[in-house]
C-alpha cells in the first residue's frame, strides 16, 4: 500500500503519466566564450579537438567528462549528440571539413580520440568563395549506433565526449554554432515497473 | 478485492449524490440558495426549499475512474495495465471532478525537456511549449473537502443535524524557490548555487457530524434567518506529499548536480492513523419575494489533529516515523451567493451568482430560461481559470432529466477541459 500511496502520490505530484520520458538537454555552446567558437586558418590542415581539455584545442586529449547519476544511464532510452560548424571558404580550392564524435569510458584519461571510441562522423566540402554548415546529429539508442548507446548504459554515469574536426583547404573561418548532448530516459512505467 | 469494491461503491454514491446538482452546472457552476447549499452557508437549513429540483445524479464521474488513464484500481487488479497507461494527471483531473465525466482530461506531456544553458533553464513538453512550473489549485482552499455524500435531519426548535462523508483534494500545487523562479523568468544561471522547485499535495477522507442552529430572525421586510454550525470530523486517510527536486551549480555556473527529495506523510486505520477535528461556521440569508441572499463564513474556527506515519527519502536514504499533525487557527472560508426570478418575456428567468474566498477567489454567474416543458441553462465561472457550462432540463410528467456540458481550466496545461454530466429525477 506504501508503494502504491507513493506511486500514485508521486505521478500527481510530478504531472507525469507512464507515458511521460525525461530528457535533459545541455547546450554546451552557450557556456563557451565566443572568441573560443571561432577562428581562422590558413592552408594546409587544421585538426580541432573540442570541448579542449588539455590547453590546446589542436592536440588530441581526454575529452569532456560527463557526470549524470547512475539512475540516468541506467534507464536511458535514447541520447543525442548535436555539433553544428559554420565554414566560410576564402581560398581558391575546395575546403574540405569532417567531422567526428567520440564516446568513452571516464577511466580513459589519456586520449579518447582512438578508433574504438569513435562513434560516427560528417563531412562537408565547400566549394571556393562559398559558406557552409557542417553538421552532425547522432542519436543513440537500441536501434541507432547501438554499441555507443550500450557504453553509455555501462558507465555509471560518468563516460567522455568530444568531437574532432578536420578542416583541409586554403584557408577559411570555422564558428561553432551549436554543441549540445540531451540523454532522455525510458518511460516512466518502464522505470517504476510491475 | 472487497475493500476494492467497497472503495468503487463508496465513490458511485460521492457521484450520485454529489452536493452541486446539474443544473447548477449547465449554470457554469454557480451555485443556487437553499438547503442544497448549507454546508457552505448555514443559514441556507431554514430556508425550506430554496431552488430545488429533484434528481440524482447519474455516476458519470466514477464511470471516468474506471478507464485505464485514470483508475489506480489497476495498480491492485492489472499492474501490467497500470504501468503501461496510468497518468496522474489525468486521474487527478477526473478525481476533482467527479461530478462529471471528462471528455479530454488532462493528460501528461510525453516528455519533459529540461534545457539547461547558460542564461537559463527551461522545461518544455518536447513540442516545445512552456510547462507550468508555478500552479496552485485550490482544491478546497486548504480546507476541509465539502461532504460528498451529506444527510441533514430536522430535530425541531431549528435544531438541525447532519451526517456525511468527504473525501477529496484540500491543495495541489507546484512551486519554484526564488531563485529559481528568476532563472525560469531568464537571470542567468549562478556559480555555486542551489535551486530548487517543490510540489505538494494535500488530499483527506472521513465522516462528518454536525449540529446546526438556523433560525428566522425579525426584519422590517422580506425574511432573514441566521445560522450556525459546530462541525465535527473523523479523519478516515490522509496523505500530503511534497517532492522537492534541486539543481546545483558549480563554480562556473554549470549544472553540476541534481537530486530529489520527497517527504509523505500518510494516515490511515491500517498504519494506526486517525483524525479527528472540529470546526464553526455561521451564516445569513435574506429573502424576499423575488430572490434570495446569503452569505457564509465556514471554518471560522478550526481545529484538527491526525495521527499517522511520515516517509521521508533523501540523499539515498529513506526514515521513517510515527508522528502527528495539529493545526488550530482562523481562515474562514468566506461564501456569498444571490438567485432570484426575474421577468422576461412570457416566462420568467432564473438568474443566480456567486462568489467567495477559499484558497482563492472564486465566482459564477448563469441563468436559465424556461420554454415550456424544456429549460435552457448557461453560464461562466472562474476557479483556478474559466469554466462555463451549457445545459438543458427536460420535464415529461414526473420524470426530470437534466444534461449539462461543462469545462473547467486544466491546472498543469491550462487547457480547457470538457465534461459531461446527467441526472434523472422523479
Amino acid at each position: 500500500m506504501r508503494r502504491f500511496l507513493i506511486l500514485a502520490l508521486g505521478l500527481v505530484l510530478a504531472g507525469c503519466g507512464m507515458q511521460t520520458r525525461y530528457t535533459v538537454e545541455v547546450l554546451g555552446h552557450t557556456f563557451v566564450a565566443e572568441s573560443d567558437k571561432s577562428g581562422d586558418f590558413g592552408a594546409g590542415s587544421l585538426d580541432l579537438y573540442l570541448p579542449d581539455a588539455d590547453g590546446d584545442v589542436t592536440t588530441p586529449d581526454e575529452g569532456f567528462l560527463v557526470e549524470v547519476p547512475s539512475a540516468v544511464v541506467d534507464h536511458l532510452y535514447a541520447a543525442r549528440a548535436v555539433l553544428a560548424v559554420d565554414l566560410t571558404n576564402t581560398g581558391a580550392s575546395n575546403l574540405a571539413a569532417t567531422l567526428d564524435f567520440y564516446l568513452a569510458p571516464a577511466s580513459e584519461t589519456a586520449n579518447i580520440y582512438q578508433p574504438p571510441y569513435r562513434v560516427d562522423g560528417a563531412t562537408l566540402v565547400v566549394p571556393p568563395g562559398e559558406t557552409g554548415r557542417l553538421v552532425l546529429d547522432l542519436r543513440l539508442a537500441r536501434d541507432a549506433h547501438s554499441a555507443a548507446y550500450q557504453r553509455l548504459k555501462d558507465s555509471g554515469g560518468a563516460f567522455r565526449i568530444g568531437f574532432h574536426l578536420r578542416l583541409n583547404g586554403d584557408g577559411g573561418r570555422y564558428q561553432i554554432d551549436t554543441a549540445s548532448l540531451a540523454l532522455t530516459s525510458e518511460r516512466l512505467g518502464q522505470i517504476l515497473g510491475p | 478485492m472487497i475493500r476494492r469494491l467497497i472503495l468503487l461503491g463508496g465513490l458511485l454514491v460521492a457521484s450520485l449524490a454529489w452536493a452541486q446538482g446539474v443544473r447548477e452546472a449547465g449554470m457554469g457552476g454557480v451555485s443556487l440558495p437553499g438547503p442544497g447549499q448549507a454546508v457552505a452557508n448555514p443559514a441556507f437549513l431554514a430556508i425550506k426549499d430554496g431552488f430545488k429540483r429533484p434528481g440524482w445524479r447519474l455516476p458519470l464521474g466514477a464511470l471516468g475512474l474506471l478507464l485505464p488513464d485514470r483508475s489506480p484500481l489497476y495498480y491492485f487488479t492489472d499492474r501490467q495495465v497500470f504501468f503501461d497507461r496510468f497518468d496522474g494527471l489525468s486521474f487527478y483531473d477526473q478525481f476533482t471532478h467527479l461530478d462529471s465525466f471528462l471528455i479530454n482530461p488532462e493528460t501528461s506531456p510525453a516528455e519533459v525537456r529540461i534545457e539547461v544553458k547558460s542564461d537559463g533553464v527551461s522545461v518544455t513538453d518536447g513540442a516545445g511549449h512552456p510547462l507550468r512550473l508555478a500552479y496552485q489549485d485550490g482544491g478546497s482552499g486548504g480546507h476541509r473537502p465539502s461532504p460528498l455524500l451529506y444527510l441533514p435531519f430536522s430535530l425541531g426548535q431549528g435544531f438541525h443535524l447532519g451526517l456525511g462523508a468527504y473525501a477529496g483534494v484540500e491543495k495541489l500545487g507546484l512551486e519554484p524557490d526564488a531563485k529559481l523562479a528568476a532563472v525560469l523568468a531568464g537571470t542567468p544561471l549562478a556559480a555555486n548555487e542551489r535551486y530548487s522547485v517543490t510540489a505538494s499535495a494535500h488530499a483527506s477522507s472521513g465522516l462528518n457530524l454536525d449540529l446546526a442552529l438556523a433560525l428566522p430572525l425579525p426584519a422590517p421586510k422580506g425574511r432573514l434567518y441566521a445560522g450556525v454550525r459546530g462541525a465535527a470530523f473523523l479523519g478516515l486517510a490522509r496523505v500530503d506529499g511534497a517532492l522537492t527536486a534541486t539543481l546545483t551549480t558549480d563554480d562556473q555556473a554549470r549544472p553540476a548536480n541534481s537530486e530529489t527529495a520527497t517527504r509523505i506523510f500518510y494516515s490511515y486505520p491500517q498504519n494506526g492513523g486517525l483524525g479527528y477535528g472540529l470546526s464553526l461556521d455561521v451564516g445569513l440569508a435574506y429573502a424576499d419575494d423575488d430572490a434570495v441572499y446569503g452569505v457564509g463564513l465556514r471554518d471560522l474556527f478550526r481545529y484538527s489533529h491526525w495521527s499517522g506515519t511520515e516517509v521521508i527519502n533523501a540523499g539515498g536514504s529513506q526514515t521513517e516515523r510515527q508522528t502527528s499533525r495539529t493545526e488550530l487557527g482562523f481562515a474562514p472560508a468566506v461564501y456569498l451567493n444571490a438567485a432570484g426570478h426575474a421577468s422576461a418575456g412570457p416566462e420568467k428567468l432564473l438568474w443566480a451568482v456567486d462568489l467567495g474566498f477559499s484558497g482563492g477567489f472564486f465566482g459564477h454567474a448563469g441563468v436559465e430560461y424556461p420554454l415550456g416543458p424544456v429549460a435552457l441553462r448557461g453560464g461562466l465561472g472562474y476557479e483556478n481559470g474559466l469554466r462555463f457550462g451549457v445545459g438543458t432540463g427536460l420535464s415529461l410528467g414526473p420524470v426530470a432529466l437534466d444534461l449539462a456540458l461543462t469545462s473547467h481550466t486544466g491546472i498543469f496545461s491550462g487547457k480547457q477541459v470538457f465534461g459531461l454530466a446527467a441526472s434523472v429525477g422523479f
